[in-house]
């Protein structure tokens, strides 16, 4: 039963991924030309910046995103259409360590890797294979578990963090859990049933969190405990980043966290902002995973508190062209945190945004 | 013509230098180990690599207050070498790893140990009273220490990637964390009280740092500062 539950996963994370066929939405039509037109300048902003080596901004995981923008784009670009593909392909290759990792120095070990399987995997070409079998092993390797002499009632248990011995947490795990769902990782894999552990205890869910500082207002926090912003308070990016994570490792729609995690994004919803958090910070961070979780969820509509009905795809496209730059880049306006003023990875994260959008 | 008054110069106190170094190492390593069972009583699971920079961080404090003057370069490498040792000896018992971990650790320890040592004694000659260059130094590396904390707002202010590269690198604590690869800067303490957390940064060049930091050591060990021991 549990294989089966995540097979069935497995196929419906698969609609967020190139190829998959197209859901119906009620999207305008109108305008999701014109998010589309949006994000093609958002990758011709992205070819210009390139380096001659192929890469992003000197970063494995910058250029593993702008990668993925190109390879999910409505245009299905592929390593046939030319070096400004296939020269990122090999920065990534080129940057493969002896531990399975890919990074281009020892930080950031996770976000890294995770984020340069997806886009090997997005190739779909078969030569990569190995390179990405390597990448799971390092990830699930950094896994706290019984190895690290935790035990299941620890509230690290089952997390990921950056890709040393530091602690766990939400936004790392949901990038692993990704990465291991899109290259189809082992689905009896016990990482997947840890990880659960984890993500769980992040939650303000005291029905299903067994840690005593869980509320109940159903969204995520950062950490067990934490949250960057103020105290244990939940807000928008981990909410979804939770949220699609309890879907990656097997949760189905009826499950009571997915169920409190959307009635928490529909309380709280808004695109002006980044909820639970003042300062509009990682807003672009935001928008990405919350298109992912609106997408996994294959809703088009979510009810706010006052009971208005939301066209996510409509309203993101139409805040991210309100975003858009002249020469067709992102950066978030408000706030530098999280690295929201390089104009190669907010680009990445936006146009990824549209790519889910206007799919 | 008159008597040469001057004096002969000192003979190395070959033995006074080795007993220096045995009293430094034997009491880092007690320090150390006391302060590592604290920690690991009260934080519960403690990262390996964590632990490693927790302990040669205390040992590299524990050093500079140990009593007794840094008296020349010489003498200030084997005052190192104690204290090097007893904080890797520390560091096994806490969270025993490979060997080759302990290399890297000992190349890391053995220049923050030498540094700490020149700049004891460079500030012995301007702090007053006896032990105020132990105290000055203490002090100095601590503000140096947590550099990415107050200095973090003015990281976020500058926004640029090669200041906060700087930030990082003036704390002695990311040059141990080179060694031991530990990010303690996305550790939870260092996460909620330095915006630096939130920004791009890189670590300082783990041989590089060993090389500047044991010449300035060497140099400030070289130099004849008039101190009250003196």
């Amino acid at each position: 039963m549990k294989t089966l539950m995540k097979f069935l996963a497995v196929v419906l994370v698969a609609g967020l991924w190139p190829g998959a066929a197209a859901a119906q939405t009620t999207m305008d039509p109108e305008l999701r030309d014109q998010g589309r037109q949006a994000a093609d300048q958002g990758l011709r902003f992205l070819r210009s910046s390139q380096l001659d080596n192929g890469a992003w901004s000197y970063s494995v995981g910058i250029t593993a995103l702008a990668l993925r923008a190109f390879l999910e784009s409505h245009n299905g670009y592929t390593e046939n259409d030319g070096p400004f593909i296939t020269k990122p392909v090999q920065f990534l290759l080129a940057n493969v360590r002896d531990n399975g990792a890919i990074a281009e120095s020892g930080q950031n070990l996770n976000y890294n890797t995770a984020t340069a399987i997806v886009a090997l995997q997005a190739t779909g070409n078969a030569e990569y294979a190995p390179v990405i079998a390597g990448a799971q092993a390092f990830l699930t390797g950094l896994q706290i578990d019984e190895g690290e002499d935790y035990t299941p009632d620890h509230q690290f248990y089952g997390g990921i963090g950056y890709g040393g011995d530091e602690r766990p947490d939400l936004a790392n795990i949901y990038l692993t859990l990704e990465a291991l769902r899109y290259s189809a990782h082992d689905p009896d894999d016990p990482v997947w049933e840890k990880a659960m552990a984890f993500v769980s205890r992040t939650q303000n869910n005291s029905e299903t969190n067994d840690q005593a500082w869980a509320g109940n207002d159903g969204g995520f926090t950062y950490l067990p405990g934490e949250s960057p912003h103020a105290g244990t308070r939940s807000y928008g990016a981990m909410t979804s980043a939770g949220l699609i994570s309890l879907i990656f490792v097997g949760a189905d729609r009826e499950d009571p966290r997915i169920e409190a995690a959307w009635d928490w994004i529909g309380d709280n919803y808004t695109l002006d902002e980044h909820p639970g958090i003042a300062g509009r910070h990682a807003l672009f961070y935001y928008y990405t995973v919350f298109a992912k979780a609106m997408y996994a969820m294959n809703e088009d509509t979510i009810t706010d508190s006052d009971g208005r009905d939301h066209n996510w795809r409509d309203e993101l496209v139409t805040k991210l062209m309100d975003l858009q730059g002249e020469d067709g880049s992102w950066v978030n306006p408000y706030s530098d945190r999280w690295w929201e003023d390089n104009k190669d990875l907010i680009t990445a994260r936006a146009v990824i945004a549209l790519n889910l959008a206007t799919r | 013509m008159g008597a040469d008054t001057q004096r002969p110069p000192k003979a190395p106190d070959v033995t006074g230098t080795a007993h220096n170094a045995l009293i430094a190492g034997a009491t880092v390593v007690v320090v150390t180990l006391a302060t590592g069972a604290v920690l690991a009583a009260t934080a519960g699971p403690f990262s390996r690599a964590g632990t490693h920079l927790a302990i040669l961080s205390i040992a590299a404090m524990a050093g500079v207050l140990v009593p007794g003057p840094e008296p020349g370069p010489l003498a200030g490498l084997v005052r190192a070498a104690a204290v090097t040792a007893a904080g890797l000896i520390a560091a096994w018992v806490a969270a025993p790893a490979p060997p080759a971990a302990f290399a890297g650790m000992a190349a890391g320890l053995g220049a923050l140990t030498l540094f700490a040592g020149g700049l004891k004694r460079a500030a012995g000659a301007l702090a007053p009273g006896r032990g105020g260059g132990a105290v000055a130094a203490f002090l100095l590396l601590t503000v140096a220490g947590t550099a990415p904390v107050w200095l973090g707002p003015a990281a976020e202010a500058a926004g640029s990637t090669a200041v906060n590269d700087w930030i990082v690198a003036a704390s002695p604590l990311s040059h141990l964390a080179a060694w031991t690869g530990y990010d303690y800067l996305h550790d939870t303490w260092f996460y909620r009280h330095s915006t630096l957390g939130y920004l791009r940064f890189a670590y300082p060049d783990a041989a590089a740092g060993a090389l500047v930091l044991s010449v300035a050591g060497l140099i400030l060990s070289a130099i004849p500062w008039r101190t009250r021991e003196d």
